[in-house]
């Protein structure tokens, strides 16, 4: 059982006194329980591209030039990634032990996980990758995956969308804590802080075998940057600077670790005015964030137990020129080319604009029991504050009460999950767990738009893989009952109402590696999702959509059922991730418009309610790197839906749009370790919206556009620090141009040339390693 | 460590949690239920009034009819009412001690719109008209048309005597010239 304890105390390092040249570094990469040397596992130097990979005997060889110290990544798909420092020149030989992710993390994905050939489609990005893109929203740091677009409301607010599903039907989960907030309206974005993120893995398809039901999107899965595993201490200093809304940001990453104890703080900072499109300034989308946290690890030979607490609070303005009164105002808007509402640029927020305060605090235990197996309990409590503040259209005779919000909604979240993982001879592992959420929601404030509301979700879930040679076989099944009891209020008359939801998730996926570089995979799985209360009750104007929102509280639960087709080539110089997915629903919940409008006394406005339908989605992935010489990278990303109402015949409202991007990567070659240049041009197509319903919406989709986008990443040394800086230039031509998704698009142009600059240095105090046999 | 300082460490953060839940007062809704315009000829009085008891949505509004004379010159008032509270909230004052972002506009529509025109008499602090009091003149063409009134509001705008692209009232009342 030595090694499996060992594998908890985060010690992947050991040091074996053997000789080697000074210029070069040579390790081999074992597995942590088993001691066997891991093949095809990935080695890069922290930030840049350069990768080696081990041999069939577990071994590799980096040649690095004359550095202090370096930090290498090491992956390899089923084991937990690890960022190491390393001294050089490194005399002695480096033995790395990885440990396999269910063991380490006492949390794992039953599928796409620890597998090259999982029949799912699942994207990982990394912490170099996610390194380029910090200073930006969680937003656009996934929006390039091919099936992951995004709804914009402005420079502030992105949500994202998986394959077409948006909303209660993508669980985004942050340190393996289903993040529960206000998800319904699709100008609410996930609140998350950018810089404290290590990893993204994004599931497409039916995720919901451990987060629960719902998940018919998929999951955003975000690890926060992990604990530092050796003694010592560690800072981070990020600043960014933004040119097109001015935005100023800085942030602190603080690690340490001091044999069983880790405690790490991840504070920032943020603030931007108004953004600018290339001919005017789009008043009042500022923006400012602040967000703190901190947690504690303790690790002890048989269990680890962490603490963490975060608190986030985000303001966002909502541009002024898409507030209107009524329809006959939003039709004057929509007929307008600019908007009606143009100030000079100011970083001062005004109404309307909506404040967003969240906070998480957590307790986990993990232990390994006799038998070998691992046993999780996770507590968390979240609470979710947001207001909304509408532009002033109705009247209190009290002056004070002006400035409060339009309606505010509080949401409170606790929730217990348990897991136990266990290997079952040796190729099968199997995960069996337990889930209970339970919330409650109050709504305040001058208008009714949501109800009051108690909510009870519970879950058992059991799912297995079996691993043998090329051949994983997969499969899981989850139950899941909710009950809410809501007070919704329909024109000042209270409806108390119990709604009941139960169903089952399942999961069968195999995948077969057909040759040493081809991987084929196929899953079908089936999922359901209860109704959310915003839309059985909503009824009201929500003022961020322009809308009179009407809900149906006889909807069904809706049913998904999804089969997916996976290939995956891996040559020399040819890297290649397809697949074609099929998704059909039942009572797919939508909103469509009403043909009368809400005669209100501010004027009639569109009125949306909820039905339910049978529909068909259908879609494709690609993503094709081609490396034609070492200092050359290509990159071919594009992505297709359709998706269709089959009772009406029509196509779905708010469908992302086909994209196509192409990337050239630049990197000169003899370049010195951690000084590394690289340039990446990227040329973002993304066609016009052809499937829609003519007479639903207030404008036609918008035409096709390109935009260009320049990455340049460099390090300078000052003294022993190596400070990392990015610059980014979105939008390179400064391309007036509309995207479909994007909320504004009614009213205004999106973001001219922006040109962002990321600054981080790094404070390191060189790493004690452990020597611990 | 040891588990005192687990617990502690838990307690701390249920506290943190705990504090931040506290029951709110839930929802007191603001709205305009009813828009009531009185015209006076001498001593003969006529209202018209155009009122959503249940608020936006739910049941439709009732709406009267404006009944006109001809060729007569009416003095006219409008008030703004919030009739799901108790007492009823009359927001005309708010909306006069607003009156530097606000204005009524008055248009009249179908076939007899020639026949009935509205000038406003009172004046903001800048010398440009509110619309809370009005004149109303009448041709001596009779049928029935409509009357449309808007309240516009200047937020971060300039106040003109032209409509902002903000309406906070805007409703139609049917108008019979007899």
């Amino acid at each position: 059982m030595k090694y499996i304890y060992k594998c908890l105390l985060y010690l992947f390092v050991l040091i074996v006194s053997t000789n080697i040249y000074a210029q070069k570094t040579t390790g081999i990469v074992i597995d942590s329980l088993s001691k066997q040397p891991l093949k095809k596992a990935s080695i890069s130097i922290d930030g840049s591209s350069i990768l080696a990979f081990t041999n069939s005997k577990g071994e590799f060889q980096l040649t690095t030039s004359n550095q202090s110290s370096i930090v290498i990544t090491i992956k390899r798909a089923g084991y937990h990634t690890e960022n190491i420092s390393i001294s050089i020149p490194q005399s002695k030989l480096l033995v790395i032990e990885l440990c396999p992710d269910e063991v380490h993390l006492g949390g794992y994905t039953i599928h796409g996980k620890h597998d090259d050939c999982a029949g799912q489609s699942k994207i990982e990005l990394n912490l170099p990758e996610i390194d380029r893109l910090k200073g930006q929203t969680l937003g656009d740091i996934i929006k390039h995956i091919p099936g992951v677009s995004m709804i914009n409301s402005g420079a502030g607010i992105s949500k994202p969308v998986l394959r077409g599903l948006t909303g209660s039907r993508v669980i985004t989960v942050y340190n393996q804590i289903r993040q529960e907030g206000q998800q319904w309206g699709i100008e609410h974005a996930p609140e998350i802080d950018p810089l404290s993120i290590g990893s993204i893995e994004i599931l497409k398809g039916v995720g919901g075998i451990e987060y629960g039901a719902d998940a018919l999107g998929g999951v955003i899965k975000i690890n926060p940057i992990s604990y530092r595993p050796y003694n010592g201490k560690e800072a981070t200093i990020y600043s960014d600077i933004n040119s097109n809304n001015k935005l100023y940001g800085g942030g602190l990453v603080l690690n340490s670790h001091l044999n069983k104890k880790s405690w790490r703080v991840i504070a920032s900072y943020k603030r931007a005015g108004d953004s600018k499109t290339p001919q005017y300034i789009l008043s009042n989308t500022g923006y400012q964030n602040i967000s703190f946290q901190t947690g504690y690890k303790y690790v002890t030979n048989n269990y680890f137990m962490e603490f963490n607490y975060s608190i986030y609070y985000a303001k966002n303005a909502m541009l002024k020129a898409s507030h209107f009164g009524n329809i006959s105002d939003l039709l004057k808007a929509i007929a307008s080319d600019t908007p009606l509402y143009i100030k000079p640029f100011t970083y001062k927020i005004s109404k309307p604009y909506q404040d967003v305060l969240h906070q998480t605090a957590s307790i986990k235990w993990n232990t390994i029991l006799k038998n070998g197996s691992t046993l999780t309990l996770q507590h968390a409590s979240q609470y979710n504050q947001r207001n909304e503040f509408d532009a002033d259209i109705v009247y209190n005779q009290n002056i004070s009460k002006q400035n409060l919000a339009a309606f505010s909604l509080g949401i409170y979240t606790g929730s217990l999950d348990a897991k136990w993982n266990l290997q079952y001879k040796k190729y099968w592992k199997i995960s069996i767990g337990f889930s209970y959420m339970y919330q409650n929601n109050l709504a305040w404030g001058k208008r009714y738009l949501l109800p009051n509301f108690n909510g009870h979700l519970a879950g058992v879930y059991a799912s297995s893989t079996y691993r043998k040679k090329n051949n994983a076989l997969e499969f899981g099944i989850r139950g899941d009952a909710r009950y809410i009891k809501s007070n919704a209020v329909r024109n000042f008359v209270i409806l108390n109402e119990t709604k009941k939801y139960n169903g089952i998730t399942s999961i069968f996926s195999y995948a077969k590696e057909l040759t040493k570089s081809i991987e084929l995979g196929y899953t079908t799985a089936t999922g359901w999702r209860a109704p959310n209360v915003s839309e059985l009750y909503s009824n009201g104007l929500h003022g961020a959509t322009g809308n009179f929102e009407i809900g149906n509280s006889n909807l069904k639960k809706e049913v998904l059922w999804n089969n997916e087709i996976t290939l995956k080539v891996q040559r020399k110089k040819i890297n290649l991730e397809t697949n074609i997915y099929f998704n059909q629903f039942k009572n797919y919940i939508y909103m469509q418009p009403e043909k009368e409008p809400t005669l209100t006394i501010h004027g009639a406005f569109p009125t949306m309610k909820y039905y339910s339908g049978t529909v068909d989605m259908a879609g494709a992935e690609i993503k094709c790197m081609y490396i034609p010489s070492s200092n050359w990278q290509l990159e071919l990303l594009s992505s297709y839906i359709n998706a269709k109402n089959t009772d009406l015949k029509q196509p779905l409202w708010l469908m992302p749009t086909n994209k196509i991007q192409t990337s050239y990567i630049y990197i000169p070659k003899k370049q010195k370790v951690l000084k590394e240049k690289r340039v990446e041009l990227d040329c973002i197509y993304t066609f016009k919206q052809n499937h829609y319903q003519p007479n639903l919406d207030y404008a036609l989709p918008p035409s096709a556009y390109t935009i260009l986008r320049l990455k340049f990443e460099t390090f300078i040394q000052v003294k022993k620090q190596t400070i990392k800086i990015n610059l980014t230039i979105n939008n390179v031509l400064n391309k007036s141009y509309r995207d479909y998704l994007y909320r504004f698009r009614y009213y205004a142009d999106e973001q001219g040339r922006d040109v962002q600059l990321k600054i981080q240095v790094p404070i390191n105090t060189i790493p004690k390693h452990i020597h611990n046999n | 460590m040891n588990t005192k300082t687990n617990f502690k460490i838990i307690i701390f953060s249920i506290i943190i949690l705990a504090g931040s839940c506290k029951k709110k007062s839930t929802h007191e809704q603001e709205t305009i239920t009813t828009v009531k315009l009185t015209l006076n000829n001498g001593g003969k009085t006529t209202i018209a009034q155009w009122k959503d008891a249940d608020g936006a949505g739910g049941n439709n509004p009732i709406i009267d009819t404006m009944i006109l004379d001809t060729n007569i010159i009416y003095t006219g008032t409008i008030e703004v009412f919030d009739e799901t509270k108790n007492p009823i909230a009359n927001l005309t004052e708010e909306i006069d001690k607003e009156s530097d972002v606000h204005q009524f506009f008055y248009t009249s529509l179908g076939s007899i719109s020639s026949s009935f025109t509205f000038d406003k008499t009172d004046q903001d602090k800048n010398g440009l008209p509110i619309g809370l009091a009005y004149k109303l003149t009448t041709k001596q063409q009779k049928g029935n048309g409509s009357l449309r009134i808007v309240l516009s509001h200047y937020d971060g705008v300039t106040k003109t005597t032209s409509p902002s692209n903000e309406s906070d009232i805007d409703i139609e009342i049917p108008v019979m010239i007899k």
